[in-house]
């Protein structure tokens, strides 16, 4: 990856981090959990990167991760600085540690249509070719001020189910909101917004996700007159409410057994509120976690986001026993100090320039 | 006009609604059809107060925090990081939220 690439990343960074400029629910963040073993964790993603480019292109790695905010959200957590504390302790070299982070990032590259990291607002995972086969064969209706108000309650619950899933750190896993495309429908122009909850049903994490009986959800909305912007931490922002200005949307579900369907909106509430009901349990349930469980279930979290990608490579998913045992080695009270800690942030602290953090070159 | 609070506008709009101080899950039963609810900040155990609620107000958070997105969604007026919202606004009290301007007041009588 050229410098020009790694400024643009840089950027990104820059502005979708102190975008967040928020406190986290639980337990802390995601930089706090990966403490424990975020040398671990990089040390294998760094060895299977730079085994995996001995025999494949970027371009033959791309289905490894199911969406580009994986490998976003990856290397942004635990895999770059994992890798500076692995040169500094001289466990592996500066020219390895560019390698393998250049390797991801070329996958990413190669997922992308345009926009690596989104340093234009927008997240164009999806090219042109595949925006007509949606505009063409999705079941696309038009929207009235109560189908808009559902399409709402719908995302805006299916968000929270994603967050009780997989904390408000990992949500990646979860979803991925892409777009805003530039798209003709019926002669007009519109903004199309693509929110895929490609994994509603986390079973190898959670008892409750066994409730919900759809395995992804895939909502295509048509906006007008609105400037939406997603950044590379796939934060939305809009200059108008987004409700009043959906005009046409599609709702696409998979079953648990891999059937696809079309919801009706106006069908919706019930779904809704499974979805709720779910939703205020797992948080419940997480809630009534001792810290040191939130923690070591933040990291078989960190580690089901790269599940896809280790299956992929004839590997586990699951951190190894060297993860938990790190995360013991911390001790109640560091969890409990980083979890009122995380708690704390407040507006303004996290406006500081992330690029030298993220820098391989620059020390720790 | 007395403003009683400032804060950053994460969704645009006007709300005038009595005052709910929420500080657990205990306080969801107090949350009435139109209430402004103010916050420490949101987690997903509040969705089933968003499709009630006519406002929110949190004391933490920015721009992309949880009550923000899901404020710009509803298209409901929310202002985050207001600091001691908590402390500085009384529950039950008739309040406006005027997340145009980011702020929080008491309203004239004939408003």
């Amino acid at each position: 990856m050229n410098q020009k690439k790694m400024n643009e990343f840089y950027q990104s960074l820059n502005y979708s981090i102190n975008n967040t400029d928020s406190g986290t629910f639980w337990p802390g963040g995601g930089g706090q959990i990966g403490s424990a073993f975020i040398e671990i964790d990089a040390f294998e993603l760094h060895c299977n990167l730079i085994e995996l480019k001995k025999t494949k292109t970027a371009q033959e790695c791309i289905n490894y991760f199911y969406n580009p905010s994986v490998i976003r959200y990856v290397a942004t957590g635990n895999f770059i600085i994992g890798l500076k504390f692995l040169v500094q302790k001289g466990k592996i070299t500066i020219e390895s540690a560019k390698e393998s982070l250049d390797f991801l990032f070329d996958i990413l590259d190669a997922k992308m249509a345009d926009d690596t990291f989104c340093g234009t607002g927008k997240n164009l995972w999806l090219d042109k070719n595949e925006l007509n086969k949606i505009i063409e064969s999705k079941e696309f209706i038009k929207v009235d001020e109560i189908q808009q108000k559902l399409v709402s309650r719908l995302i805006i619950s299916l968000n929270s189910l994603v967050w009780s899933f997989y904390y408000d750190i990992y949500v990646e896993s979860g979803f991925e909101f892409h777009g805003p495309y530039d798209v003709d429908f019926k002669g007009k122009k519109y903004s199309l917004l693509i929110k895929d909850y490609h994994n509603l049903r986390p079973v190898e994490l959670w008892d409750k996700a066994k409730d919900f009986p759809l395995k992804s959800i895939k909502c295509y909305l048509l906006y007008k007159d609105i400037d939406i912007q997603i950044d590379y931490l796939m934060h939305e922002t809009s200059n108008e409410p987004l409700r009043q200005n959906l005009v046409y949307c599609a709702i696409e579900t998979i079953d648990e057994n891999g059937k696809q369907d079309f919801l009706n909106i106006n069908d919706s509430i019930s779904i809704i509120k499974v979805i709720e009901d779910i939703s205020f349990d797992q948080v419940k349930f997480v809630n009534d976690l001792e810290i040191i469980d939130k923690i070591k279930m933040g990291a078989r979290i960190c580690y089901y986001q790269l599940k896809d990608f280790r299956n992929n490579i004839g590997l586990n998913w699951e951190p190894s026993k060297k993860v938990f045992e790190a995360i013991d080695m911390h001790g109640i009270e560091k969890w409990e100090k980083f979890g009122a800690r995380a708690k704390k942030i407040s507006s303004g602290e996290a406006n500081i320039d992330w690029s030298s953090k993220y820098n391989l070159d620059k020390p720790i | 006009m007395e403003i009683l609070l400032k804060g950053t506008i994460a969704s645009k709009g006007i709300a005038k609604g009595k005052c709910i101080i929420v500080n657990t899950l205990d306080d969801f039963s107090k949350v009435n059809d139109g209430d402004i609810i103010v916050v420490r900040n949101t987690d997903p155990s509040y969705l089933k107060l968003f499709s009630k609620i006519s406002g929110i107000i949190t004391e933490i958070g920015g721009l992309c925090s949880h009550a923000g997105i899901i404020a710009r969604e509803f298209g409901m007026p929310c202002i985050v990081g207001t600091g001691n919202a908590r402390e500085l606004l009384k529950n039950h009290d008739i309040i406006v939220l005027d997340a145009n301007k980011g702020i929080v007041y008491e309203p004239k009588e004939n408003e």
